[in-house]
């Protein structure tokens, strides 16, 4: 039986935006970030910009368009006037971080109402200089220099949990195969597409165990959503979803670390934003994981305790994930099917949790709804565990 | 407090032939060098040599690498534990992956590869003449 939280909200949702996932040829990542915002504003009448104090922004690179200041770029050209507008960077978590410090704005009394929103645009670059790109997140000197690329660390790992536990190709193809079903009716997914364990088995090889349909696909994307004080949410929506835990870890590059089959930063992020909630990871109706590779999703399943630590295989084996199993993990696709452009995954999954427990429910195709959710977990990772940021959200209605 | 061994000096020892780590009060090693123990924090450390001998944990034959990494794909991609007990990443020289297994000896061996293009914005000033960290297959 899931418990329902009785912990005091935090900050609350009122809406939310995203933008169709992809490549999407002919539109910057500022208009991407329009579109969130059309999609935000316009399902939320209420909400005026007049009403936003702050607005923050996830990007993790701006050599993608070689634009930084983006956040500034942003808000003046939606016409949300003199407001602050920053940049927040923890490489693929920077969304969540961007969530976070918007909240923090929030509970610190400065602001009632603030966007916090996120962007990636990729696809200017042909794949080897995206991969030399999003090598900036690892260690320069001593990572990026010496051959190693986010892929290769986590298909390291990938290969270290299946040597300890016995882990198989098999399995990690379950979590592209469970992932690409679910995105398959996700309108704003990129690959929208069913794959078969063979199909992913026999996908061309990227660093060896993972090949390329283990991994997420390099997309554009652009999300965002409206946070306010939780007693200011019933002014905007009739239907808040409210966020009654938050907490951020780090840790240091692989290189120095003993352990390689798990992330420890998932752990403490978990443990904490679990206890504000007051509840177990058994009590989320939905998970949404960083899935950047298949193994992240296996690893995530033992580091947030859904399972032990060497289970993650059998976990996703049983069926227990899928959309009608006890525990469903990444309804939306994950990034595995959604595309993960970077900074904007983050925000993505809570886009996702806004719309499960909230009016847009009605609105998700039945073949990836979780039916009745009222509690849910985010839980976005940047680098092979550097940076981890957990969310605990809890319907109103 | 002045940096006990700082990258640039770990690349310059390194293009030498020598390995360097740090070493703290309670016996910990740590490589790459940083300002604190891997293991316990202690600022305390002083500068070893090592003998560059470990054994592979892990790997991963890279076959989707970064522009700037000038080897050929697929190159070998190894976690190492070196004998004295840090991790080192690196790739390994003339690999044949079927000669490649979790246990496998291994010696670090330094050498300069250039990047083939330059037309791009990256640091030049400290990379230019680093070495980069190889493994070879030891006997
Ligand atoms: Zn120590």
């Amino acid at each position: 039986m899931k418990k329902a939280s009785s912990a005091k909200a935090l900050c609350s949702i009122v809406s939310a935006g995203c933008a169709v996932y992809g490549k999407r040829d002919g539109f910057s990542g500022r208009e991407l970030f329009n579109e969130a915002l059309d999609e935000l504003f316009l399902n939320c009448p209420k909400l005026e910009k007049k009403d936003v104090n702050a607005l923050y922004v996830g990007q993790s690179f701006e050599i993608f368009e070689h634009q930084a200041n983006t956040p500034t770029g942003f808000s003046n050209n939606y016409g949300l006037p003199n407001i602050p507008s920053v940049r927040v960077e923890t490489i693929s978590s920077s969304g969540a971080s961007s969530l976070r410090q918007g909240m923090l704005g929030v509970l610190s009394g400065t602001f009632d109402v603030v966007l916090c929103g996120a962007v990636e645009k990729m696809t200017t670059l042909e794949t080897p200089d995206v991969s030399e790109v999003l090598s900036m997140g690892s260690d320069r000197p001593f990572e990026a220099w010496n051959g190693c690329t986010l892929p290769a660390l986590n298909a390291l790992v990938a290969r270290e949990h299946m040597r300890r536990f016995g882990t198989t190709e098999e399995q990690l193809a379950l979590v592209a195969v469970k992932n690409h079903r679910n995105g398959f009716e996700n309108p704003k997914a990129f690959l929208r597409k069913i794959v078969t364990v063979k199909d992913v088995l026999e996908s061309r090889k990227v660093c060896t165990p993972l090949k390329l349909l283990d991994c997420s696909p390099i997309a554009d994307g652009a999300s965002c959503l409206a946070i306010c004080k939780p007693e200011m949410a019933r002014m905007y929506t009739d239907s808040p979803v409210e966020i009654i835990g938050t907490a951020q870890a780090s840790d240091c590059d692989v290189v120095f670390r003993d352990e390689l089959v798990g992330f420890k930063t998932t752990r403490i992020a978990a443990k904490k934003a679990l206890e504000m909630a007051g509840q177990n990871i058994f009590d989320m109706d939905l998970v949404e994981v960083h899935d950047a590779f298949t193994i992240n999703e296996i690893v995530a399943y033992e580091d947030l305790g859904m399972c032990a630590k060497g289970d993650g295989g059998k976990l996703i084996e049983s069926g227990e994930t899928k959309i009608d199993g006890s525990i469903p993990v990444n309804p939306s696709g994950g990034l595995k099917s959604k595309g993960h452009p970077i900074a904007s995954s983050g925000i993505g999954q809570a886009y996702e949790v806004f719309n499960q427990l909230g009016e847009g429910a009605t609105k998700i195709a039945p073949s990836r709804r979780v039916k009745d959710a009222k509690s849910a977990m985010t839980h976005s990772m940047g680098g092979a565990g550097l940076d981890v940021s957990v969310h605990i959200f809890r319907a109103s209605k | 407090m002045v940096e006990k061994l700082t990258v640039d000096a770990f690349y310059r020892e390194a293009k030498a032939g020598k390995l360097l780590g740090l070493k703290c009060d309670q016996g910990h090693l740590t490589v790459p060098p940083r300002r604190t123990c891997r293991v316990c924090l202690s600022a305390n450390l002083e500068v070893v040599e090592l003998s560059g001998k470990g054994k592979i944990i892990t790997y991963t034959d890279v076959y989707s690498k970064s522009r700037d990494y000038p080897m050929n794909a697929p190159y070998t991609l190894a976690f190492v534990n070196l004998v004295e007990g840090a991790n080192v990443l690196g790739v390994v020289l003339n690999s044949d992956s079927s000669k490649i297994s979790y246990g496998r000896d291994v010696r670090v061996k330094f050498q300069v590869v250039q990047a083939a293009s330059a037309d791009s914005i990256r640091p030049i000033s400290p990379e230019k003449e680093r070495p980069r960290i190889f493994f070879e297959l030891s006997d």
